[in-house]
């Protein structure tokens, strides 16, 4: 019998066991995908590599790529971007770390407050999770993002724009700011050459601007595992955990184990979680242990997929509805000047409008960026638009670029300033994820389907997504864009959450205020899907680890008698000399 | 997982399909059929100077996805997304040619493939007949893209044995992207030099 087993060892799951591995409690962290314990060995900076839909390493598929990825329905023509493996969708992302928009939670009192969801409110206030946050931006940690070129470029543009520059961590106004990000300032030569041989640890520490976020950060070369730039949980919080009986008083270090599928959550006659069933990937072995506390931190499409195919209960139907993503769209400018698109980190600089989303102004390497112009929902500009709806506000196309608008758009990357749309999305029910009755089941059961009404969302998200692409097009036109194209994307699903939120009504949520399950005691969830809503359109990473972390002591405090700590204690960062000295084994 | 998810929608519609007469059975694709169809749909979404491109009526002086070689890679990697499909690029192949019958009956020209011998516009209208017939949808969504991706990364010349590359990727030259970098001399400061915020 263990204390607690989690469930996923991606962006929530690992903090959830790494908190409550320092209170000393035993806990196991299953992962289905690979370990990724070395990221010089495992990563390289290729998008064929990291990025190839069927063998690249950044999938949603299992550690051997030889085999196939795992099946999803998408119901819709939609990117889906989840990866497996220890870190999960963290080891992809540009490390973006904004608190969310205080007027989604009770206690927001500001004149613009019926400008949010408030049918769908998180169920306690802003200030509460204040102090959750501070803890997580001193453990990864966050910091804020230093200037490449293109964010020089998109900060003017938003000073055009009329826009003032955001000071605080907090959003409280249409404001623009430089980002916060989990990736370690540029010391030394990182950031300043190109140099292979001077960009060694420790002559180079934190981000070396390669612009490489999207195969994995494994920058700079020689850095121990805790200390890369880009502080994905696999770089950050995982070796914390498994090191915490070294640095952390009392701390026990977590069981980690990869490969490992969970397909059944086994409760007891009165419906309290006991134990937890996986699958071994390379042996096909079926093992389950016991717990006093399980917590899943699967992904927004597997977390509800654990649940239905454990026959647990949902009587209100809300179990994987109310899907957001945050109705993204992208709008690219061909400027007539360098803008160091594929340089540095993915994403330096953001706009918020509070009520209404935000843009970020983000880089790729050429593949990538050339995928992305190319998916659309809006057809071929000059030929059809695929009857969807939406305005061009001054764009020279709307839609998928192919043909010589790809080429012309993609021949110089670096001429390209890229502004990716996130809009404030209403809960909706319609969107959401079941099981699917049209593809056979997997090794793992019944495989999920994800269903996104795209053309019939919410007037205020439509509303809130048009305004944000104007002011797109307004930006790129004042920064003297020669063209600009908007995308109109389907389903472009980097963001995910809420398909089993947390909220004030029993009546449209699966969690209580404490992350527990309502009808499950002793179960717990901890990844994006617990959040009650889109968060207001900021990157969720922050909020769902933030989150995690007060769960953590409400799983502490409920069921091992314990005290909270934050607040009462300093919190360790996870690139404190202790912990470097345990990761290194000293 | 698109991928995945467009080849089970074609799965699941394949009779409803065949009758329409548009889709050609996977098994009369032949090996030259198929590269030829796919070097039509490489030259429609990144043209170039070649034979497909210029047939097309939409061309380019610089080189395009037919040039760089990746209509093998791309073939392959379609089958091996979907191992449960046998000739899943058979089928992709033959709706491809199914769908340009109906747009053209006799579109002419000197390939194999009557999807290759379209026009651009006439190439424009089978994605306009996928992207309006549900379980095509998908697979209109995610062909472009896909296409895309593999002509602008380095898959041409990327060795996945070694995971090293065997030669210059023309992609890398079409972009004008300087390839890839442990680091980059791009810092440039902070924004009123402020390193924190409260």
């Amino acid at each position: 019998m263990r204390d607690v087993i989690v469930v996923g060892a991606g962006g929530g799951g690992a903090v959830i066991a790494k908190e409550l591995a320092c209170r000393g409690l035993d806990v196991v962290l299953l992962e289905a995908g690979p370990r990724f314990a070395d990221p010089e060995q495992d990563w390289r900076h290729f998008e064929s590599d990291a990025n190839n839909p069927a063998s690249g390493y950044f999938r949603f598929g299992p550690a051997d790529r030889s085999r196939p990825p795992w099946v999803r329905e998408l119901a819709q023509s939609t990117l889906f971007v989840q990866l497996s493996g220890v870190g999960g969708t963290t080891n992809h992302y540009q490390g973006n770390s904004p608190r969310a928009a205080p007027g989604v939670f009770t206690d927001y009192e500001s004149a613009d407050r019926n400008n949010y969801d408030l049918d769908h409110l998180f169920p306690f206030g802003y200030r509460e999770l204040l102090p959750y946050y501070e803890w997580v931006e001193h453990t990864l940690p966050v910091e804020t993002a230093p200037m490449g070129v293109k964010e020089e470029i998109f900060f003017r543009g938003a000073q055009q724009l009329g826009l003032p520059v955001e000071r605080t961590k907090d959003i409280t106004r249409a404001a623009f700011r430089p980002q916060q990000n989990a990736i370690l300032q540029p010391r030394g030569n990182a950031g300043r050459t190109s140099d292979p041989h001077r960009l060694v640890f420790p002559r180079a520490d934190g981000c070396t601007f390669c612009g490489h976020c999207s195969q994995g950060c494994f920058e700079p070369l020689g850095a121990p595992i805790n200390l890369k730039a880009k502080r994905s949980t696999s770089v950050s919080y995982i070796p914390m955990a498994l090191t915490c009986d070294h640095w952390s008083r009392g701390g026990r270090a977590v069981t980690l184990l990869a490969d490992a599928f969970a397909t059944r959550i086994n409760t007891d006659a009165q419906s309290v979680a006991r134990s937890v069933t996986w699958r071994v990937g390379t042996t096909g072995e079926i093992l389950t242990e016991e717990a006093h506390v399980i917590v899943l931190a699967c992904s927004t499409v597997e977390t509800p997929r654990l649940w239905f195919n454990s026959g647990l209960p949902n009587p209100n139907g809300w179990v994987g509805r109310g899907l957001t993503d945050h109705f993204v769209d992208a709008i690219t400018g061909v400027m007539p000047f360098d803008t160091g698109s594929t340089r540095g980190p993915g994403c330096g600089g953001r706009i918020d409008f509070p009520g209404v989303g935000m843009l970020e102004v983000v880089g790729e390497t050429p593949g990538l960026r050339a995928a992305l112009s190319a998916f659309s929902d809006a057809g071929i500009p000059g030929y059809y638009d695929n009857g969807l709806p939406g305005g061009d506000y001054g764009a020279d196309t709307v839609g998928r670029l192919i043909g010589t608008n790809l080429k012309e758009a993609m021949s110089n990357v670096d001429r390209l300033l890229n502004i990716d749309v996130f809009t404030d999305d209403d809960v909706e029910a319609q969107n959401r994820v079941t099981l699917s009755s049209n593809y056979p089941p997997d090794e793992h059961g019944a495989v999920p389907r994800v269903e996104i009404h795209q053309r019939s969302r919410s007037a205020r998200t439509i509303a809130n997504r048009e305004f944000l692409v104007q002011q797109a097009v307004l930006l790129l036109r004042g920064l003297g864009a020669t063209k600009v194209h908007r995308i109109n994307k389907p389903p472009f699903v980097i963001h995910s959450h809420c398909t089993m939120r947390m909220g004030l009504s029993a009546d449209d949520s699966v969690l209580d205020e404490n992350a527990e399950a309502r009808w499950v005691p002793r179960l717990f969830i901890a990844d994006n899907s617990a959040l009650a809503n889109g968060i207001g359109g900021p990157n969720p990473t922050l909020t769902t680890q933030a989150l995690a972390t007060r769960t953590a002591e409400k799983i502490f405090q409920r069921y091992f008698g314990g005290e909270p700590w934050v607040g009462r204690e300093a919190p360790v960062s996870s690139i404190d000399p202790a912990v470097t000295r345990a990761v290194l084994g000293h | 997982m698109l991928l995945l998810s467009a080849a089970m929608a074609l799965a699941r519609a394949t009779d409803l399909l065949t009758s329409r007469g548009w889709i050609q059975a996977a098994e009369v694709v032949t090996p030259d059929l198929l590269h030829d169809t796919f070097n039509g749909l490489l030259a429609f979404i990144v043209p170039g100077p070649d034979d497909y491109s210029v047939a097309q009526g939409v061309s380019t002086v610089e080189p395009g996805g037919v040039d760089e070689g990746v209509t093998d890679i791309l073939i392959a990697t379609l089958d091996e997304t979907t191992p449960f499909l046998p000739q899943f690029s058979a089928t992709v192949a033959g709706i491809l040619n199914g769908i340009a019958l109906v747009v053209n009956p006799s579109p002419g020209g000197t390939f194999l493939s009557p999807f290759a011998c379209l026009s651009f516009a006439e190439k424009a209208a089978v994605f306009q007949i996928m992207d309006g017939t549900d379980s095509l949808k998908p697979l209109a969504g995610v062909l472009p893209a896909f296409v895309a991706f593999f002509c602008y990364s380095e898959a041409a010349v990327f060795d996945p044995v070694t995971r090293s590359l065997t030669g210059h990727p023309i992609a890398w030259d079409i972009s004008s992207y300087q390839g890839v970098s442990d680091g980059r001399n791009e810092f440039v400061g902070y924004f009123e030099n402020r390193r924190d915020v409260r």
